[in-house]
C-alpha cells in the first residue's frame, strides 16, 4: 500500500514535470519565434546535407560486420573441427556481433536514404545531383552486401546448430526459425522481444512528443505523428492479440 | 531463479558432448549450454528427460536452493 502511494506520487510528479517542460518550451518558442524557427530550418537542412555521411557510416558498419563475420566463420570452423564446447559459444557470440552491426547498418542506411530523399523536395540543386546519385548507388550496394552477410551468417549458425531451419532470403524465415527453436531459445526470444516492445513503446512516445514540439515552429505536417501513431497501434495490437490468444488457447 | 546443476559432471561421466546430449533429449546444444551455465532452468519435461539419460533422479542433477 505504501509502495503504491509512492508510485502514485512519483507518477504525479513526472506528469507535473512533463507539463512544466511543455509550458516552458511553448513559452520559449512563442517569445523567440523567429530564432526557434530559424534554428529548426538550419537543423533540417543539416540533416539533409548529412545524409551521405549517414550512408558512409552505414558503410563502415557493414565493413565491421563483414570483419566480424569472417572471425565468426573461422571460429565456426575451429568448433566444428572437434573444438571445445566453449568454441561453439565463442563462434556464436562472434556471429551475433556481426549480425548486430549489420542490423545497425541497415537501419542507419534506410534513415539516411529517407534524409536524402527528403532533399528532393526543394533543397537539392543540379550541382548536388552527382553526390546524391553516388549516395543512392552506395545505399543499394550496402543493401546487397548486408543481405549477403545476413544470409551467410544464418548458414554458419545452421552449421553450428543443425536443427535450425530457415533461409534468410525466404519471407517466411522468421517463422521457420522460430519453429525450429526449442524451449530455452524460445524463452530467450520472448525475453528479448519483450525488452524490444518496452523500449519501442517509450521511443514512440518520446519521438511523438518531439515531432509535436517541432510542429509548433516548423511545418512538419501531421504525417510524422500519424505514422508514429500507426506504428504504435500495430505494435500494441500485435502484442495484445498474441498475449490474449496465448492466454486463452 | 535458475537451478544449480551437476549436468556437466554427469555428461563427462557418460562421455558425451552437449550436442549429443541435446539430440538424446530433443533439445539444442545451445539449451544444454545455457542449462549447464545456470542461465536457464529447464522445463519439468526436459529435466526428466535429462535425468533419464543418466539413469538418475531429477534431484540428483538439479539442485534447488532458497537463496
Amino acid at each position: 500500500m505504501k509502495k503504491d502511494s509512492k508510485v502514485l506520487i512519483r507518477f504525479i510528479l513526472l506528469m507535473a514535470l512533463a507539463m512544466a517542460a511543455g509550458g516552458i518550451m511553448g513559452y520559449a518558442s512563442a517569445s523567440h519565434r523567429q530564432t526557434v524557427s530559424g534554428m529548426l530550418t538550419v537543423m533540417m537542412d543539416m540533416l539533409i546535407t548529412a545524409a551521405p555521411a549517414g550512408i558512409a557510416v552505414s558503410g563502415l558498419l557493414t565493413v565491421l560486420s563483414f570483419t566480424d563475420y569472417g572471425k565468426g566463420k573461422t571460429l565456426t570452423e575451429k568448433a566444428l573441427a572437434g573444438g571445445e564446447e566453449s568454441d561453439y559459444d565463442a563462434a556464436e557470440k562472434q556471429l551475433e556481433k556481426s549480425l548486430e552491426k549489420g542490423n545497425y547498418s541497415l537501419i542507419l542506411s534506410y534513415t539516411a536514404l529517407g534524409m536524402l530523399v527528403s532533399g528532393f523536395a526543394g533543397k537539392y540543386t543540379a550541382t548536388d545531383m552527382p553526390m546524391v546519385l553516388v549516395a543512392l548507388a552506395v545505399f543499394f550496394m550496402l543493401m546487397l552486401v548486408n543481405t549477403f552477410i545476413q544470409s551467410a551468417l544464418v548458414k554458419q549458425v545452421k552449421r553450428l546448430n543443425p536443427e535450425k531451419q530457415g533461409n534468410a532470403l525466404d519471407p517466411k524465415f522468421h517463422q521457420d526459425w522460430l519453429d525450429s527453436c526449442d524451449e530455452a531459445q524460445r524463452a530467450l526470444i520472448g525475453k528479448a522481444a519483450y525488452a524490444a516492445y518496452r523500449a519501442t513503446q517509450k521511443a514512440i512516445l518520446a519521438t511523438m512528443l518531439v515531432a509535436m514540439a517541432v510542429s509548433f515552429e516548423y511545418p512538419l505536417g501531421p504525417l510524422p505523428v500519424v505514422l508514429l501513431g500507426a506504428i504504435w497501434l500495430v505494435q500494441t495490437a500485435a502484442y495484445m492479440k498474441t498475449s490474449h490468444s496465448e492466454d486463452f488457447k | 531463479m535458475p537451478l544449480d546443476n551437476r549436468l556437466k559432471e554427469y555428461r563427462a561421466r557418460l562421455g558425451i558432448n552437449q550436442q549429443q546430449l541435446g539430440s538424446m533429449v530433443g533439445a539444442s546444444r545451445q539449451t544444454i549450454s545455457l542449462i549447464e551455465r545456470g542461465d536457464y532452468s529447464p522445463s519439468v519435461t526436459l529435466a526428466i528427460k535429462i535425468a533419464k539419460v543418466f539413469s538418475a533422479t531429477v534431484e540428483e542433477i538439479f539442485i534447488y536452493s532458497e537463496d
